[in-house]
């Protein structure tokens, strides 16, 4: 029987003792130091906009998002106080932006299942392999091919769906982190996530069905 | 110290399983989950796709920034932090000023309330001669 074995599931990644924490940096960022802000956007870059595509479904939206959270970074360093881990009270400053800005109801897409989801008719074969472990490493074409099926899986779950399942799957948040950012109950985070793998598992198989 | 595995359902260990992969249950149900798993090949097997589920997942990019992202958002904070010192200053002399002009309006205000200085002299010349009046009027 499959057991949760420490290496059978992605990780994030182990930060090295050479490189300063985010709240060291924040706190050079306080200071004044440009440097440590360039630090933090490198870091933080592609999980700050891809949380913000997880709410907005809008890579243009999605960036500005981003850049105005870096902003609020900015004006408030010398406000930070390190009582939270820094990246619940980034992801809560993202978060609030987002929300605020769906509630102005501007940069919504619907997505549709019937849309193309690429040339590569053996796509959700790379699926299976990408699930399995099996078979040779994916090439670049393959990878380029999974990636565009499953932000198509992901792009069509409902929204507090997806916005949990990404920050669990992507984000490596704990339940505990999310339900504080998003200000909801753990056990409202448990639902959503275990809802979201149903649906994702529903919507591969549509995709699948579609290829064939 | 080795949990102690309580018999679970095959109802309870799918209502478990997502939270299992997450590594979100207590020792306790974890144990429950694990002994079930290794007894029921259907739970074992709706494991296995749920974790497969979640590499599937896991194996997704995120969303990257237009190449410029990084340079942009530099640039628009080097320009505010240029712009920070010269507006608090602009602020805090903008306070000062309002503060000066507050001051003289209310002065300015003040005066303008009074009466004009030749008033207050026939006022007072007036009053005077009433007085001289009432005197010469009781000798009379």
């Amino acid at each position: 029987m499959p057991e949760l074995g420490q290496n059978s599931l992605q990780q994030p990644p182990a930060s090295t003792t050479a490189q300063p924490s985010d709240e060291v940096l924040m706190e050079r960022l306080a200071q004044g130091s440009h440097e440590a802000f360039d630090t933090l956007l490198a870091r933080y870059e592609t999980p700050v906009i891809t949380f913000c595509y997880a709410f907005m479904r809008n890579r243009e939206g999605a960036e500005d998002l981003a850049q105005e959270t870096f902003m609020r970074v900015f004006r408030n360093a010398k406000r930070y106080q390190p009582v939270a881990k820094f990246t619940t009270w980034l992801y809560r400053i993202a978060a609030n932006l987002c929300i605020n800005e769906l509630k102005k109801g501007k940069l919504r897409q619907s997505r549709s299942l019937d849309e193309p989801a690429g040339p590569d008719p053996d796509g959700t074969k790379i699926i299976e392999r990408i699930a399995s472990d099996e078979g040779s490493p994916l090439s670049d074409a393959e990878n380029h091919e999974a990636q565009g099926l499953i932000s198509k899986a992901i792009d069509h779950l409902p929204d507090d769906q997806r916005t949990t399942l990404i920050m669990v799957e992507y984000h490596h948040m704990q339940y505990q982190e999310i339900a504080e950012i998003l200000e909801v109950s753990v056990s409202a985070i448990k639902m959503r996530v275990k809802r979201a793998r149903e649906t994702l598992r529903e919507t591969l198989k549509i995709l699948q069905a579609q290829e064939k | 110290m080795a949990e102690q595995a309580t018999e679970i359902s095959c109802e309870q260990c799918r209502g478990l399983l997502s939270d299992y992969i997450d590594r979100e249950l207590k020792d306790e149900e974890k144990s429950s989950v694990e002994r079930h798993l290794n007894t029921c090949n259907k739970c074992g097997t709706e494991s296995a796709r749920m974790i497969g589920l979640k590499k599937i997942v896991q194996h997704w990019d995120g969303v990257k920034g237009s190449g410029e992202f990084r340079k942009s958002v530099m640039e628009k904070m080097i320009r505010e932090s240029q712009q920070l010192p010269s507006k608090q200053f602009t602020d805090a002399a903008k306070a000062e000023t309002d503060a000066s002009e507050s001051v003289r309006a209310k002065v300015e205000s003040e005066v303008r309330t009074l009466p004009p200085i030749w008033i207050l002299l026939a006022a007072g010349v007036l009053a005077i001669a009433a007085y001289y009046i009432v005197i010469w009027l009781r000798g009379v």
